[in-house]
């Protein structure tokens, strides 16, 4: 039997003041697999923003 | 199972909504952070929170988003409605003289049906009266009726029959329990009566 590909999307990391100076981009980076990681000015993380790309399967609507 | 029809349509889609998951409680300015992505993007957008496990956890986060300028949360009792769980009212406040309306769910026992999910979370429209086929809306505030639903390229036929659908499921699943809809027009959360004093300081005066 193959192997199951289980290689995690990469999540891209923004600061909280990349995050309120120029959002747009920050929206095109959560559109992409893995969202991005907000994060304070000590790398702690505040939240993780994604815009799901893809459908839902029936059974999780 | 919200039995919103809308709900499941825009579930189909690709780029659907705006998501943020916050593992602990968040700071206040973190959830507008994402209402205001949301508003950026004219997408729905909803704060997950999955380090709430409880609802003292979650009448103090409630409690935290009303030490914000931008959140007002009230005590709202429904008419028809003898209880003495809390129903908690939300605003958030999208620019002067326009405010979003959010949405409540969480898997809690005292939450009405229809707003159980497995994760405490806060969703809302952070746009304007962006659909066109809803215009009995309210002037200064909006709600999930107000998303703008132009990429689901909906006939007003279509439109109708999708309002009627869902207002007939969300009657039934309610009904099932003896509970009513009209009692959540303006409730984000219903909880126990016990995270009434936790959550008296929060509410405005």
């Amino acid at each position: 039997m193959a192997k199951a590909r289980t290689r995690r999307a990469k999540q891209r990391r923004v600061t909280l003041d990349e995050f309120d100076r120029d959002l747009p981009r920050v929206l095109l980076a959560a559109r992409k697999a893995g969202g991005v990681v907000v994060v304070d000015a000590d790398g702690n993380t505040r939240f993780h923003l994604s815009i799901p790309h893809a459908a839902l399967p029936e059974s999780r609507r | 199972m919200t039995g919103c029809q809308f709900a499941k349509l825009i579930a189909q889609r690709k780029d659907r909504i705006v998501t943020a998951t916050f593992a602990g409680l968040a700071q206040e300015e973190d959830v507008s952070r994402v209402f205001d992505a949301g508003a950026q993007a004219q997408l729905p957008a909803i704060a997950l929170f999955t380090g709430i496990r409880t609802e003292h956890a979650l009448a103090e986060q409630l409690h935290i988003l009303a030490r914000g300028p931008r959140w007002t949360l009230t005590e709202e009792h429904p008419e028809g409605l003898t209880t003495d769980d809390v129903m908690v009212g939300m605003e958030w406040r999208i620019r002067d003289g326009l405010a979003s309306s959010p949405m409540g769910l969480a898997p809690f026992a005292t939450m009405p049906v229809t707003r159980r999910a497995p994760y405490v979370c806060i969703a809302a429209w952070p746009g304007g009266h962006d659909n066109p086929n809803w215009t009995r809306f309210e002037r200064g505030i909006v709600h999930f009726l107000d998303t703008d639903l132009t990429a689901l390229k909906l006939t007003k036929a279509k439109y109708k029959s999708l309002t009627n659908v869902s207002k007939e499921t969300t009657e039934e699943l309610l009904h099932e329990v003896g509970d009513d809809a009209r009692h959540y027009r303006r409730v984000a959360f219903r909880l126990q009566a016990s995270v009434r004093e936790a959550l008296r300081p929060a509410f405005a005066r």
